[in-house]
């Protein structure tokens, strides 16, 4: 392999682990995070961990954080951060630019090193590998599937074909959104094959090299990973058949009955233009732009491969913008098909142009193109808005998504003092009310052992601290007895406060651990 | 026996029928619409422009604080007379602003006799809706507030002012209604009556408009 193409790609990859790699505890855990770090709580602490159909995704996010964890030294859950879960993503986002490396041989140099480029800048890509969830080790074993599958249609060898099968399994066990990916893939087979038929005149010829025996094998193996991970390795018989009956929870969802159902354009506005007021645009239509000249380039050129990868983007495009729910990281499937197109656009826009002084226009464009993306994706991850406010954690940003705030972080910070303030300690009774989503929260409270949630007003005793949703409008400090003040309200989310009301007693032994107020 | 029972019935709280809406006169109110950037560091219940509910106290109460000379804590003001602060004028202009410096402030007002006291209503600046930090209203018989002191607000939830920890809300100065912060007094017997303030979400200076306490003579 060409030592320039490898080291072009380690640089990158340097690049890419610079953006995705620093400071990861800058933004707190969105919900589903915190929702995934518990649920990593019930196999490293409870060694218990089961399959759940109707919640949390599939079981690979829990089972690889575990290597993460180890060389991390391993240790106690509770003194795990955010970092520690994250870096999990963020090496997944990162070996994503590697995997090109595979691609290469019918892929092109250039072309391979752009669309590194692309993995590395973009602000989706970076912003959801720095994200404690399923989606970026959905995008890798996609690619990884996808990968294997051509190689092993051009080469007919079977280890490829059992890569193919392992990376399959991994894609179900990871996310039950895999089956748009595959069902794109297959679509893609089909539409590139009729396409070659009848609108390239047959350019493309290809004679791809089964064998019905390592297509069964590689079935065999993709059956085998995912049941091994479906059952926690073998401890738990009804989870494959979970992983199976997850799809009727999964189909009502994507039908709407949910709160994320978006409009078709959802997507189309975070990649192309995004403006909030009062915040500045976002765009990747630096990308989308060069992946629509790669997708023509596609069509009409006699390149295979890129032709596959054009029907695929095209495909699972357009399921995910017909689907009425809609997460912005959903996007990222369908995102990594456009930037490999982009890549090879990339190189089709340079050929084309021909007069050196076209060529020096367009290196200027590119360069200050990538370099756009490159500054996006610091901004969206690590700058402040003009009042302070990190963008990583500001509906101004297309990809913060019901973004926990940090203001989450300063009432987690005043429980612990007050618990700290209690004769009980970590033993204080706590209790979280809230009939929308408390989440993140439990992953912060972690280190409290008698916390209870609720979605109510329970009917048992108050608690010395208890965080009640505004919209129950509790008014525990309101009672004749006044046994409760309520000591601040906190914004967990966009306009979903959080009352806290703490004991008077506890209050008073709080208030004494305070710093004299300056004047 | 009828002696006993009419003594009884003497001795009863005031009924629904003896109870009536305060005769509080509100000012108008200094701004209308939805008011923008509302500070958020604060206890206090969102902004309404909703009325508030009637406050029933016996019939008869009047504002015994009108014309009722003021001290307060800090002679050296920065706006206005302390007068002001009974002089019945509640509009929110800045003539009838008195403000004091910055820093834990008290306004104390000698209602120059003994009054059963029900309500007592305060308006700090309300032109724009601020909360105004550890709000703490005592009465007293002791024009030195050193003995028979009965706090009836108290939000200064940290203790700073040392007067003990509140338990009480923050408000808003409801700019959108004029309403002012009505305090239930709960019949306690009174002479003085003390506000204290510490700076508010806006600036760290002290000001009022009015304060109005209203009752019926002590025995």
């Amino acid at each position: 392999m060409n030592r320039w193409l490898l080291a072009g790609v380690a640089l990158l990859l340097g690049v890419g682990l610079g953006l995705r790699a620093p400071r990861l505890t800058l933004r707190p855990f969105h919900n589903d995070e915190g929702v995934g770090a518990m649920n990593f709580s019930r196999l490293y602490v409870e060694h218990d961990y089961k399959y759940n159909p109707d919640e949390f995704h599939g079981p690979t996010l829990a089972y690889l954080t575990l290597p993460a964890v180890w060389l991390q030294g391993g240790g106690d859950f509770n003194d795990f951060t955010e970092a520690t879960y994250r870096s999990v993503t963020v090496a997944f986002g990162a070996v994503l630019i590697l995997l090109l490396l595979l691609l290469t041989p019918e892929f092109g140099r250039a072309q391979t090193l752009w669309t590194a480029a692309f993995i590395a800048f973009s602000p989706a890509m970076v912003f959801y590998s720095r994200y404690y969830i399923h989606e970026m080790l959905l995008v890798f074993f996609t690619a990884w599937t996808f990968i294997c599958i051509w190689r092993y249609a051009n080469s007919g060898r079977a280890a490829w074909a059992v890569a193919g099968g392992l990376g399959l399994g991994l894609m179900y066990a990871t996310k039950e959104t895999f089956v748009f990916a595959v069902a794109a893939m297959m679509l893609a087979v089909g539409t590139s094959a009729l396409w070659g038929k009848f609108c390239a005149g047959g350019t493309a010829k290809f004679q791809p090299r089964w064998n019905w025996r390592h297509i069964v094998a590689a079935l065999a193996v993709a059956i085998v990973t995912s049941a091994v991970f479906f059952s926690s390795f073998c401890t738990n018989a009804a989870g494959p058949l979970d992983a199976l009956r997850t799809y009727l929870v999964w189909f009502q969802r994507a039908g709407g009955a949910t709160a994320h159902v978006h409009p078709w354009n959802f997507y189309f506005e975070r990649l192309l233009f995004f403006h909030v007021h009062g915040g500045p645009i976002w765009s990747e239509g630096f990308i989308v732009a060069l992946a629509l000249v790669g997708f023509c380039g596609a069509l009409r050129g006699g390149n295979l491969l890129m032709r596959l990868i054009a029907f695929y983007t095209v495909w699972l495009t357009l399921i995910y913008t017909v689907l009425p729910y809609k997460t912005p990281w959903c996007l990222l499937g369908f995102y990594h098909g456009m930037i490999l197109l982009a890549g090879a656009g990339v190189v089709l826009l340079w050929d084309a142009c021909r007069p050196a002084w076209l060529k020096a226009a367009a290196a200027i464009v590119l360069a200050a193109g990538v370099t756009h993306l490159g500054w996006q994706s610091w901004r969206g991850n690590f700058a402040v808005d003009p009042k302070g406010v990190p963008y990583c954690d500001s509906a101004k940003n297309p990809y913060a998504y019901s973004q926990t705030l940090p203001d989450a972080l300063r009432l987690v910070t005043t429980v612990e003092a007050l618990a700290h303030a209690s004769p009980q300690g970590n033993a204080t009774m706590m209790e979280v009310m809230s009939p929308e989503s408390y989440w993140p929260l439990p992953w912060y409270f972690r280190r409290l052992l008698n916390v209870g949630y609720w979605d109510k007003i329970p009917t048992q005793p108050p608690a010395p601290i208890m965080i009640v949703s505004t919209s129950l409008h509790a008014a525990f400090d309101e009672g004749p007895d006044k046994t409760h003040l309520m000591a601040g309200y906190f914004e967990l989310r966009p306009q979903v406060f959080l009352e806290l009301y703490v004991e008077t007693n506890l209050w008073a032994a709080y208030v004494k651990t305070l710093p004299p107020e300056k004047e | 026996m009828i002696f006993a029972a009419l003594l009884a019935a003497t001795a009863q709280p005031a009924s629904a029928q003896d109870l009536a809406p305060l005769p509080l006169v509100l000012p108008p109110p200094a701004m209308k619409g939805t008011p923008q950037a509302l500070p958020t560091n604060t206890t206090a219940l969102p902004l309404t422009s909703d009325p508030r509910p009637p406050f029933l106290a016996p019939k008869g109460v009047v504002n015994v604080a009108l014309g009722k000379p003021v001290t307060a804590s800090d002679t050296n003001l920065i706006n206005g007379e302390l007068k002001q602060i009974t002089d019945g004028k509640k509009e929110a202009f800045e003539e009838n602003l008195v403000t004091l410096r910055r820093g834990l402030r008290w306004v104390q007002i000698d209602l120059q006799a003994e009054y059963k006291l029900y309500a007592v209503v305060i308006w700090h600046d309300f032109n724009i809706p601020l909360v105004y930090r550890d709000v703490i209203v005592q009465l007293s018989d002791d024009p030195e507030f050193k003995t028979g002191v009965q706090t009836i607000f108290n939000n200064d939830q940290k203790n700073t002012a040392g007067l003990g920890i509140g338990t009480d809300r923050e408000y808003f100065e409801n700019s959108l209604t004029g309403a002012g912060k009505l305090i239930d007094a709960k019949g306690i017997q009174a002479r003085y009556l003390r506000c204290y303030s510490k700076g508010s979400t806006d600036s760290a200076l002290n000001s009022y408009i009015e304060v109005e306490a209203f009752g019926l003579p002590g025995q």
